[in-house]
């Protein structure tokens, strides 16, 4: 941990000020270097008042991610504990090939930037990404698995996406077939992967996730984007992106050690009690046909199981809407 | 392939969801289709053809021989065929379960088309299941003779997605 890192975490956790000289100490630098660091900090966008004859006092934490930021809040062994910010980039995911290619991304790899402007969406339709307001990342993963058996990855990671979210924001999130969530059936994040493999062996697995949290209702004012919310408009408390991201990390590698280790079975009942969609009339299109019928349920390989009352389907591929209401 | 394999196959095949299956190995091509009756068919040429030793079966048999470069299974090992039999054809398979894309998006130039010649690295498709886009590269060299699937069209785990020469 980064002695950046340590200041903060330190000062997270007390409960009354600390002084210069206890964190001097705990930290292992001088009061001058400690007093630099707090500077450093409070130009980061950090909050942190001095109070006189005790010491500091942290009231606010930067809404910048950072890699000391992201320490003080990390339960993780991999995930996250490499990290890549960037203010910019045009996507997160070209950013993360490049590291790839470039042999800098290790398994857990964390790519996260405040803006994209690229940001890709399923056959590269744009994703909007308000400059530090979402969480645009790629998250590059390395599992042991065969290259067939990647394809539920996006189920499983839209799960542990849903369940890091609740945690923090204490709103009920809704998992769309396959890679979107919801509230109140708006879209609040997406996930998109990419599977890098040769025909026996799994490269790298590239897991785009993008994440709405502080825009606000003017943000989605436009007509393209009315189909969306963001997590801070559906929570009543102030949401931190960095401790968001923590969770996140956190989930992500549970439910991928637990994919590894027990393949998707485990996931399916859990998936299916988290989908608003299950038992419902839904509307599959494909770039072949559309199709109608009742959502069953999904099967081993993550494909969504549909009656049509002249059969059941596997669908592997598609945009899905429940049928009746508008989609939003 | 044993007739007992395939009775396999058919009765997995009528459980499932497939509409189509195809498989191949060995010079044994086996496509089994769905029809509107739920019947199944097959149709399993060239079996005998390649079990004389003096004929290396082809890779590639026309199931509906549309196509006039490959050989009529029941036609005679005559002369004419010489040349077409010396041709064995490698395919490139799907590496998962998914729907094949012929390009990056509907707007996009396919990545490949017949005739193009490939390299081991040259991307050819994209194979796409739950949003996991998985970008093939040929692994083989060579020149893509046909496109074995359509745009769109549900690819089964190792199915043949291409033919190269």
């Amino acid at each position: 941990m980064s002695n950046k890192a340590k200041i903060v975490t330190i000062l997270k956790q007390a409960t009354e000020p600390v002084s210069g000289e206890q964190l001097a100490e705990t930290v292992g630098v001088s009061r001058t270097m400690i007093w630099k660091y707090i500077q450093s900090l409070i130009e980061e966008g950090y909050r942190i008042e001095a109070v006189k004859k005790k010491g500091y006092v942290l009231q606010e934490m930067s809404s910048k991610i950072s890699q000391h930021a992201l320490e003080s809040y990390l339960k993780t062994n991999t995930f996250a504990r490499n990290l890549h910010t960037l203010d910019s980039c045009s996507s997160t995911q070209k950013v993360a090939n490049e590291l790839i290619l470039n042999g800098q991304a290790p398994h857990g790899l964390l790519v996260v930037s405040d803006l994209q402007t690229e940001g890709k969406g399923r056959l590269n339709r744009p994703w909007a990404s308000t400059e530090g307001k979402g969480l645009w990342t790629t998250w590059v993963v390395r599992p042991d698995l065969l290259p067939h058996e990647a394809p539920p990855i996006t189920l499983v990671v839209a799960l542990a996406l849903a369940v890091a979210i609740e945690r923090v924001t204490s709103v009920k999130v809704d998992i769309k077939w396959p890679n979107d969530l919801l509230i109140d059936g708006y879209k609040t994040a997406g996930i998109l992967t990419e599977l890098q493999a040769t025909p026996d062996k799994i490269e790298a697995i590239l897991i785009g996730i993008g994440i709405n949290v502080l825009q606000t209702a003017e943000d989605f004012a436009d007509p393209l984007t009315a189909r969306a919310t963001s997590l801070q408009l559906a929570c009543d408390h102030p949401i931190n992106r960095t401790e968001l991201l923590a969770e996140i990390a956190l989930e992500l590698e549970k439910a991928i050690e637990k994919y590894e280790l027990q393949g998707f079975r485990p996931f399916m009942s859990e998936w299916e009690k988290r989908s608003s969609m299950i038992g419902e009339k839904v509307t599959a299109t494909t770039v072949r046909e559309t199709i109608q019928g009742i959502a069953l349920g999904i099967n081993e390989h993550g494909a969504l199981l549909v009656d049509t009352g002249e059969g059941v389907r596997a669908l592997f591929s598609g945009d899905v809407t429940l049928s009746g209401k508008l989609d939003r | 392939m044993k007739i007992q394999e395939i009775r396999e196959i058919i009765k997995l095949m009528d459980q499932s969801s497939l509409d189509e299956f195809v498989f191949e190995a060995d010079g044994t091509k086996l496509k089994l289709k769905k029809h509107a009756t739920g019947t199944a068919v097959v149709s399993q040429p060239s079996r005998e053809v390649a079990a004389e030793p003096q004929v290396e079966a082809p890779k590639v048999v026309a199931q509906a021989p549309q196509t006039t470069q490959e050989p009529e299974p029941q036609a005679p090992q005559a002369a004419p065929v010489a040349e077409e039999a010396s041709t064995t054809y490698k395919t490139i398979n799907s590496p998962m379960v998914g729907t094949f894309y012929e390009a990056s998006s509907p707007e996009a130039e396919p990545y490949a088309k017949v005739g193009d010649k490939v390299t081991a690295s040259t991307v050819v498709c994209i194979v796409e299941a739950m949003k996991l886009f998985n970008e093939i590269e040929a692994e083989v060299e060579g020149e893509i003779v046909e496109i074995l699937v359509k745009d769109g069209q549900l690819v089964e785990y190792g199915q043949p997605l291409f033919s190269i020469k």
